[in-house]
């Protein structure tokens, strides 16, 4: 049986797997089996340990068959969710455990947090690109990058890719305190969604025509693009985001005071 | 101390003040209990608290609709100034006033042609005879009517080039000389024009080193420069959107209420990133990349809110007929395009962060 290694260890906190998911997008290397460990996990908690076999590092072109590994969902009438666990073509299914609506939110909150995670990590990428071809391009004899409009461009992109991750890792923090991020979640993957798209726009920008020709800008943009794409249109998002927030009504009298 | 101590012992204080209190009063209350300045030594009235005890109460202040800005200002602006930067006798004479929050303060920094640039004053100061000479003008300090001294920036010489050569001074708002004018804004509050017409300060009025303001100066406005006056703001008018949704259901479609959770995203960012710019702060000094973040983030996040509060709710009919609503939406479209160009313009906030090294090298 082909082995791989799930890092971070599976003991570690779910802030830990946002790092290292990201921290894998940014570096350019494959996060899918990450992704598929971690969902495993939530899905299934320490039963699925078994499931993930550790191997040492630098084999990770021997993980295809956790890549196969996944969760099928069958939802009952009366409101619960039974998944099953997968364990690659032509196995046979080798647990399952049966969640109420509840838990099944809270475990798609949590893998839309790591999908969010990719993709602020695949921004990450893309920005370092950018500013690396913004340095050295010259554009009537001036880098490109004391250009106040592309300047100012990045800026614009690494503010947002920043705030993205800001809020992710407050959510993540929250998540292991055992606060669950709840509509959050939503919102959080739809702003990095965003970041993701308007870097790999600014990437082709920053790059001009070689950032559809040349193999690294086209690969960090389609890089970008899929993982902004990843957890669904973001406008659809911020959509659930908005129908899972509650309305509150205003919890402070003194914020009408006018300071006189 | 921690934090959260902090908190709720500023919330009761707050919360516990009589109906239609202002803005003193709370200041006041706080001083009381040694939490307006929380951070400064206890010799000075202070407990001996961290930044973030500081930011706890100026988060307290902002979220009840109380001038954050003025605590910013005094507290951190001019007092830590002369804090880091004064002689043990200057600080024992304004520090314990300030703690107390009674002792209200303005930093005289901008000029008209001098806004963003602040070495390009022409208040100057010259030697007299028991002290210094100030001469000049200073331009758009928000409540500088309830403010009984105000740190100046002067051009005490012409130096080697134009960041040498300016000195600050702590200036008592009621010596002669001093006219403070009220200049009414279309939107907003006022702003205050501060006029010195020979006015003669000691020369233990000099903070920091002669000539060597500029230095004093960017530290005093780094903490402006975290932004979480400005996201105070944001979360009072998104509160104030928010309550127009509930009271009038008619509006709140899924589209609206997903512009209130995008907004509240924004604010949510930027806290984040102020509050890692507090924790990485060492004293009074502010990575100055990080602030950009921070400070660029909370304006955009807060701006936000009164964009949208312009462009959704505003223009329907049936929120006017809510007088209290609309002059809480009103007050966020108003203040709201200030906070892009007040405490450091947005175009050098993105000139910092494109130049962020830890994007890699450019």
């Amino acid at each position: 049986m082909s082995s791989l290694i799930v890092a971070p260890p599976v003991a570690v906190s779910f802030t830990d797997w946002a790092e290292a998911l990201s921290s894998r997008a940014a570096a350019g290397e494959p996060v899918k089996c990450l992704l598929s460990a971690r969902r495993l996990l939530d899905i299934f908690g320490p039963d699925a340990l078994p499931a993930l076999p550790v191997g040492k590092p630098g084999q990770w072109s021997d993980a295809r068959w956790l890549l196969h590994a996944s969760a099928e969902e069958s939802e009952g009438s009366d409101g619960t969710s039974t998944w099953f666990l997968s364990l690659g073509p032509g196995r046979e299914f080798e647990g399952s455990v049966t969640l109420t609506s509840k838990q099944a939110e809270s475990i798609a909150d949590r893998e839309l947090l790591a999908l969010a995670s990719v993709a602020v990590g695949t921004a990450q990428r893309a920005m370092v690109l950018a500013r690396r071809r913004a340095g050295k391009r010259m554009i009537s004899g001036r880098p490109l990058i004391e250009l106040q409009a592309a300047g100012h461009r990045l800026a614009r992109v690494a503010a947002l890719i920043t705030q993205a991750r800001a809020y992710l890792r407050a959510l993540c923090r929250d998540e292991d305190a055992g606060i669950g991020a709840g509509y959050r979640a939503a919102a959080g993957a739809a702003a990095a969604a965003e970041a993701a798209f308007a870097c790999a726009q600014a990437l082709v920008q920053i790059y001009g025509a070689a950032g559809t020709s040349d193999a690294e800008p086209a690969a960090a943009f389609a890089a970008c693009q899929a993982a902004a794409s990843a957890a669904g249109a973001p406008a659809r998002l911020w959509l659930h985001a908005g129908s899972r927030r509650p309305l509150r009504p205003t919890t402070n009298a003194r914020s009408q005071a006018v300071a006189t | 101390m921690i934090r959260s101590t902090v908190e709720d012992e500023v919330a009761r204080i707050l919360d516990g003040l009589p109906p239609g209190a202002g803005a003193r009063q709370a200041f006041a209350a706080l001083g009381e209990a040694r939490l307006f300045a929380p951070h400064y030594p206890e010799e000075y009235g202070g407990r001996g608290g961290t930044l973030a005890d500081y930011a706890a109460v100026a988060d307290a202040l902002g979220d009840r609709g109380f001038a954050d800005e003025v605590h910013l200002v005094t507290v951190q602006g001019v007092g830590c100034a002369v804090l880091y930067f004064g002689t043990e006798q200057q600080r024992r004479r304004w520090l314990p006033g300030i703690a107390s929050g009674r002792t209200l303060a303005s930093l005289l920094l901008s000029e008209v042609d001098a806004g963003s640039d602040a070495a390009a004053i022409t208040t100057s100061a010259r030697e007299g005879a028991a002290g210094w000479i100030l001469n000049g003008r200073k331009c758009w300090s928000l409540h500088a009517d309830w403010s009984s001294i105000g740190l100046c920036s002067a051009r005490t010489s012409k130096g080697p080039n134009r960041y040498s050569g300016i000195t600050l001074f702590v200036v008592d708002l009621t010596s002669p000389g001093i006219t403070v004018a009220e200049r009414p804004r279309l939107l907003g509050e006022p702003y205050f024009t501060v006029s010195f017409d020979e006015v003669a300060v000691p020369d233990d009025a000099m903070v920091g080193p002669l000539g060597g303001g500029f230095r004093v100066l960017t530290s005093a406005a780094g903490y402006e420069r975290a932004g979480l006056d400005y996201l105070s703001r944001g979360r009072v008018w998104l509160r104030a959107a928010e309550e127009t949704l509930v009271a009038f259901p008619q509006l709140c479609d899924e589209r609206r209420r997903a512009g209130l959770v995008r907004l509240e995203y924004g604010l949510q960012a930027a806290h984040e990133l102020a509050d890692a710019t507090i924790a990485g702060a060492d004293d009074f000094e502010f990575d100055y990349v990080s602030s950009a973040y921070s400070k660029y983030t909370c304006g955009e996040a807060a701006q936000a809110v009164a964009r949208w509060v312009a462009e959704e709710l505003l223009p329907e009919p049936v929120v006017q007929t809510r007088g209290d609503l609309v002059r809480r939406l009103r007050a966020a479209v108003a203040e709201g395009p200030e906070l892009s160009i007040s405490g450091n313009a947005v175009d050098l906030l993105l000139d910092t962060i494109s130049l962020d090294p830890s994007l890699g090298e450019v």
